[in-house]
């Protein structure tokens, strides 16, 4: 995709000399093209691209083995970049908010219904919800409800896992295995996905 | 008790229904996200493997969010 020439980057940022130089300079630079557009609002701005860039160059070149070559070098080394980006500007967005402000006093949900101007539909809503409700008493455990819950709240999961002192596999885990419990909850008690889906459109 | 507005009740009606089965967890998305946003940016046909990065994808919020990101990344260098 870029129009860098993408030969012999890995040679280039191996060697010894001013070649490398060079090529981690013009490294640096595609980096900070590229992150300053991804830093460009997104969490409210609170990363500048000139301060994440060098964590993400070094970890570009600590992770220089891995480049198996399915990619371009730079497509590979700009998804580092954006990493290290994202998983700062997360980190400073969420870093004041506690999981206890975040999931309150308890770990129930209430499921308001939706009022609808339609009467047949508000009834179906309300059926839905109240399904919902008893479902995530029911079948989440208490893991599960916060994870969901501060999801809910825009927590990205690896924020949740940092905060939780887990991981974002675990955590991505532990809210999916949630869904499917909940989707087939609703499925045996007779609903379908599609008619869900388009109550709540 | 907590209650959800109705902006989170749809988006919690929104992740349940969607729910499908997910052969990848989020670092085997991450080892191969570059691949697929080339396959994506040269508006290439999907292989069943970049199909199932895909629907990781549609599935994990955190991921497309990084994913989306580095599209626009890509795109600046285009520009």
């Amino acid at each position: 995709m870029s129009t860098v020439n993408q030969d012999n980057w890995v040679d280039r940022l191996k060697s010894d000399d001013d070649v490398r130089d060079r090529a981690i300079q013009e490294l640096r630079a595609i980096l900070l093209r590229g992150l300053t557009a991804t830093c460009r609002s997104r969490y409210g701005n609170k990363v500048s691209p000139e301060d994440v860039v060098q964590d993400a160059l070094l970890k570009v070149l600590d992770k220089i083995d891995t480049f198996e070559g399915r990619s371009k070098f730079t497509t590979w080394a700009m998804t580092i970049a954006v990493r290290v980006a994202i998983s700062e500007m997360r980190r400073k967005h969420f870093r004041d908010i506690s999981m206890n402000d975040l999931l309150n006093d308890s770990m129930k949900f209430e499921v308001a219904a939706d009022p609808s101007p339609e009467p047949g539909e508000e009834e179906q809503k309300t059926g839905i919800l109240s399904t919902l409700q008893e479902l995530i008493e029911s079948k989440l455990t208490d893991k599960q409800k916060d994870a969901v819950h501060s999801l809910l709240n825009g927590m990205p999961v690896e924020v949740f896992a940092e905060k939780t002192g887990s991981n974002r596999n675990a955590v991505y885990k532990l809210v999916h295995d949630a869904r499917v419990k909940l989707k087939q909850g609703f499925e045996q008690a007779g609903y379908q996905a599609e008619d869900i889906k388009a109550l709540f459109a | 008790m907590t209650s959800l507005d109705k902006n989170q009740i749809q988006t919690l009606i929104g992740l349940v229904t969607t729910t499908q089965p997910d052969q990848l967890n989020c670092d085997d998305c991450f080892g191969q996200i570059a691949e697929f946003a080339e396959y994506a940016l040269e508006d290439r046909e999907l292989t069943e493997g970049m199909k199932i990065v895909q629907q990781h994808l549609s599935q994990c919020p955190c991921c497309k969010g990084e994913y989306e990101a580095l599209l626009d990344a890509m795109q600046e260098l285009t520009a």
